[in-house]
């Protein structure tokens, strides 16, 4: 009897981790593939500017997967100016267009453009099988470097 | 097949999987993969060296139990430290061999720079640590009762029978 649960265990945790692991692959893959654009513009009628990213991440795998996207704007000195996130939840073989706009006042756009150093953190979460596993990624891309 | 030619068969298998393959599968990864690996902070001969140890360790331990009677304690001590190592196996392969990840029980994170970027990989793989957790807590207990039972086993036949006794008196 312990013999034929220990099997089960053993099996189901097996296909549990290749199950997990096809979908983590497939949406990560599909959020980075052809990297990453960034478009900073300045809006000189609402005085602000905005800084947006649009990915399109698709769930190739047979399990549900929540796809956390956050982008936040930090300073010289690694405080935080603008940040946005937002989560989604992807059916097995669904897809979504995320995008996030941060909106930053002409005060620090100008403070940063002085300053001439700033980063962009990029966060990609990814949870499946339920949402007890999961990855996380964390770009901190110096100013001048993204694109 | 005996007991002991499976034991034999069982620990080459065991030899074969953890430790010849890792100790060979970086000579067949690109060196590119290699160099990203590192950086990432995973010291790859570390790793494969971990994995091999736990390895021959395994399969010295399924050696054991095939040539040992399953009433001895030291069949017992061989099948609950294999357990033990299932799970310490388990635990480094999840951390990447990375010994102050080992006390997270699957969650990793790692670092690299690229390009002047810094980029932090969080993975939280804790819930197959956790099953891996009750297989091996299920292979001990499964492990005690078998060495009982075959204690029990290994009695019967010393207790002499009622008519036996009556016929030496």
């Amino acid at each position: 009897m312990i013999g034929l649960l220990i099997l089960i265990t053993q099996i189901a945790s097996l296909a549990a981790f290749g199950l997990s692991i096809y979908s983590i692959y497939g949406v990560l893959s599909s959020t980075f593939i052809g990297g990453l654009d960034f478009e900073m513009d300045f809006d000189e009628a609402t005085d602000q500017g905005s800084l947006r990213l649009e990915v399109a991440p698709q769930n190739l795998g047979y399990l549900d997967a929540g796809v956390t996207l956050g982008l936040k704007l930090l300073d010289g000195d690694g405080v935080s100016v603008a940040s946005e996130s937002t989560s989604v939840m992807l059916a097995p073989g669904g897809s979504e267009t995320i995008s996030l706009v941060l909106e930053i006042s002409r005060e620090d756009y100008e403070r940063i453009a002085l300053e001439g150093e700033s980063y962009l953190e990029l966060f990609v979460g990814l949870r499946t099988l339920f949402d007890l596993i999961g990855i996380s990624d964390t770009i901190t891309i110096p100013q001048g470097v993204q694109g | 097949m005996s007991k002991r030619t499976g034991a034999l068969v069982s620990a080459a298998i065991t030899l074969l999987i953890f430790t010849v393959v890792p100790l060979m599968a970086p000579q067949y990864l690109p060196p590119s993969y290699i160099e990203t690996l590192t950086r990432t902070g995973i010291d790859v001969p570390s790793f494969v060296n971990q994995l091999a140890i736990m390895g021959v360790a395994v399969a010295a331990l399924t050696l054991v139990k095939g040539f040992v009677a399953p009433s001895s304690i030291i069949y017992l001590l061989a099948a609950l430290a294999s357990s033990g190592l299932t799970f310490a196996f388990t635990v480094v392969t999840l951390s990447f061999g990375r010994l102050e990840e080992l006390g997270n029980l699957g969650l990793t994170t790692m670092a690299m720079e690229v390009q002047g970027s810094v980029n932090a990989i969080t993975l939280d793989f804790r819930f197959f640590v956790q099953l891996t957790a009750l297989t091996v807590a299920l292979r001990m207990v499964e492990a005690v009762f078998a060495y009982f039972e075959a204690r029990k086993e290994v009695k019967v036949p010393e207790t002499p029978s009622a008519p036996a006794i009556a016929a030496d008196i």
